[in-house]
């Protein structure tokens, strides 16, 4: 079946992004998909303005995890203000104009978003994302500020209706039709000039979109969690929606982009130093034993 | 060379900008190494350049007062830790909370991380206050009062008296209390207040009546041959330049607002404000007894003081690994850090030795 439908969806999305390109729209790269049931976390990052459309991915066992924890093994690198730790800056990188010593201003930031994965919406998270812990079946989602008001991520929270765990592998097959309708629709529809191509992009891209994202996990997240959530979404994704592997080509040089830009952003720094090791605690120790000399000659010599 | 030197006190306002050029070089920096260097550099000119008035023996204080910034900085960590990321040290239970103080967590792992980037912090804020401590107690506080600029010769007079009579506080509240203990009356927590408070405020408002009229008789708080145009022009100009520079620091820390706000607006407001301070001192003409006389060792310690504050923002802007260092691994040292370090060094050892009123003897 899927070797039938293959072609002709990917002539299909071929068509499409031919004629989105002709129209002039931002081919951009909306490229998300979750965890296509009621287990697992999903891990969504919007870049917004920064360049690199709506990426998602999922944790598979992360449920429970702090939101720091869950972007970090789904391969999203997470950067903190020097002066406030805590306070995420970069997100794979972005923006990379940011030097990331003062907290960044109120309209150029990251936005913490979660749902706990029945309710259907975003929520703000009101603590940082050390501290904002999503159940099983939640969503975690970062979405850049560029301005005053408050921009959700443009991935739909889908509502299951039951969170339990146990539910999902035994269910699988007649989950799939019901998560990928509303998955398809919602995501064009919330970010929407951009979102214009990937009606069918989303359901399609899904078992394709994620494995970038999670190759970047194994490259800079350290966690075999994120090994984890590479090799289980597959699987859960050929259940859910198969004829998925058309997206895969407009959606794998778009994500592929992302893991480049963190390894892009860290060779950047050893740009100082290039003393020996001992020089600087030499120095401090002369300078508080000269002191300390000065000090005591200074009282022999009788002037208090 | 220094030997024929004739040992004198440097201009206090030196001393000042000196002590403020090292802190602000702290503030744009966490690398504990370079801001141990500062310390070490605020202790070694201390320790050469202190004279033995009461108030060359303040630095100890505020080396103390440091240690205890670094202290509860780490305490604060550990207890509203939030940390989350890096080596555990200590697995520490968390307390749960109820949900309305969401964003505080009590205790949780202690990470190394976190560890690190408290003593980091709280070093930054010792440095400065030490480098405070190191001003105060190099330079003569009374002088500084008396070098300041005409237009606020007023203030510094204020200010002068208010030192001044600080030790005549103290020696009225003890004439009161030995008087009471002589008489019997209340001697409950809250009366025994009053019956003390009372007395104590009379003495010093009698005590202040009297110095006002001394001083009164004497020609102070002569209020110059300004005419009325004149002292409404200089009223709107303070007030102009207090507002320029009040917008400017606003829009310089908030970088939503428009650009136009910030540098532009600031410097507005400090030559407005300069202005201000020039039209209001040209009415008070007062001499002054035996002026502090800036030379060239004045010049050399504000300008290592002035050097050591730009290279600090320098390193900040362009050396960001070395200013903020990565907390695990050995914070790396620049060769600017250790610049920085020896120009802080330079200027104080161009400055004369202090006058010792001991050291006649020997």
């Amino acid at each position: 079946m899927t070797r039938s439908v293959q072609p002709v969806l990917r002539a299909a999305a071929a068509t499409f992004l031919v004629a989105a390109a002709c129209i002039g729209l931002p081919a951009a790269p909306a490229t998300a998909v979750g965890c296509s049931s009621a287990h697992g976390v999903t891990v969504v990052v919007d870049f917004g303005e920064q360049g690199g459309g709506v990426q998602a991915a999922c944790v598979a066992d992360g449920g429970g995890d702090s939101a720091a924890q869950l972007f970090t093994a789904a391969g999203f690198a997470l950067t903190y203000v020097q002066r406030q730790p805590g306070f995420v800056c970069r997100v794979s990188g972005k923006p990379a104009d940011d030097p990331c010593v003062n907290t960044p201003p109120a309209d150029a930031y990251w936005g913490l978003f979660w749902s706990d994965g029945t309710s259907g919406s975003w929520s703000y998270a009101t603590t940082s994302a050390a501290n904002q812990h999503v159940p099983d079946g939640g969503y975690a989602g970062f979405s850049w500020q560029g301005s005053d008001t408050r921009r959700a991520p443009g991935y739909q929270p889908a509502a299951h209706p039951s969170p339990s765990p146990s539910h999902a592998p035994t269910h699988s097959p007649t989950h799939a039709p019901t998560n990928a309708p509303t998955h398809a629709p919602t995501g064009p529809g919330s970010s929407a000039p951009t979102g214009a191509p990937s009606t069918t992009g989303s359901p399609t891209a899904s078992a394709s979109s994620a494995s970038p994202s999670a190759t970047g996990s194994g490259g800079s997240g350290p966690g075999n969690r994120g090994a984890g959530g590479k090799r289980d979404h597959p699987g859960k994704a050929k259940a859910s929606s198969t004829p998925s592997s058309s997206g895969s080509a407009t959606a794998t040089p778009s994500s592929a982009a992302a893991p480049v830009t963190p390894t892009s952003a860290e060779p950047a720094d050893p740009a100082g130093g290039g003393l020996p090791d001992w020089v600087a605690p030499a120095a401090v120790a002369l300078l508080f034993g000269a002191a300390g000399v000065v000090a005591v000659v200074r009282r022999r010599r009788g002037t208090p | 060379m220094s030997s024929e030197r004739l040992p004198r006190d440097l201009h206090p306002v030196a001393w000042w900008v000196w002590a403020l050029g090292l802190a602000v070089a702290a503030s744009f920096t966490t690398n504990p190494f370079v801001l141990l260097m500062l310390v070490g550099v605020a202790a070694l000119v201390v320790s050469l350049r202190r004279s033995d008035q009461p108030w060359g023996r303040s630095f100890r204080l505020y080396v103390w007062l440091g240690v205890v910034i670094v202290g509860v900085r780490v305490v604060f960590w550990i207890v509203f830790g939030g940390w989350s990321g890096g080596r555990v040290l200590l697995d520490l239970p968390t307390v749960p909370l109820p949900d309305w103080v969401a964003g505080v967590t009590l205790l949780g792992p202690l990470y190394a991380e976190a560890l690190l980037f408290a003593l980091y912090d709280g070093l930054r804020l010792a440095t400065i206050v030490i480098c405070v401590g190191a001003a105060n107690s190099v330079a003569n506080p009374k002088r500084l009062l008396r070098s300041v600029p005409p237009a606020l010769y007023e203030i510094g007079t204020a200010l002068v008296v208010a030192v001044t009579m600080l030790p005549q506080f103290a020696d009225s509240a003890r004439r009161v209390r030995a008087a009471q203990a002589l008489r019997a009356g209340e001697t409950g927590r809250v009366r025994r207040l009053r019956r003390f408070l009372v007395p104590v405020l009379e003495d010093a408002l009698e005590r202040s009546l009297a110095l006002a009229a001394g001083m009164d008789a004497r020609g102070y708080g002569r209020a110059g041959g300004a005419s009325p145009a004149q002292r409404r022009t200089t009223g709107a100009l303070m007030l102009g330049g207090l507002a320029g520079i009040c917008v400017g620091t606003y829009a310089v820390l908030d970088t939503t607002a428009p650009r136009v706000l910030a540098l532009p607006m600031l410097v507005l407001g400090v030559a407005v404000a300069v202005a201000g301070l020039l039209s209001a001192g040209r009415r008070v003409d007062r001499t002054r007894y035996r002026p502090d006389p800036w030379r060239w060792p004045e010049l050399a310690v504000v300008a290592s003081g002035v050097a050591v504050g730009a290279l600090g923002w320098w390193l900040s802007a362009h050396q960001v690994d070395v200013a903020y260092p990565a907390l695990d691994a050995l914070p790396p040292v620049s060769g600017a850090g250790l610049v920085l370090a020896g120009v802080a060094l330079l200027g104080p050892l161009c400055s004369p030795p202090p006058r010792l009123t001991l050291e006649v003897a020997t």
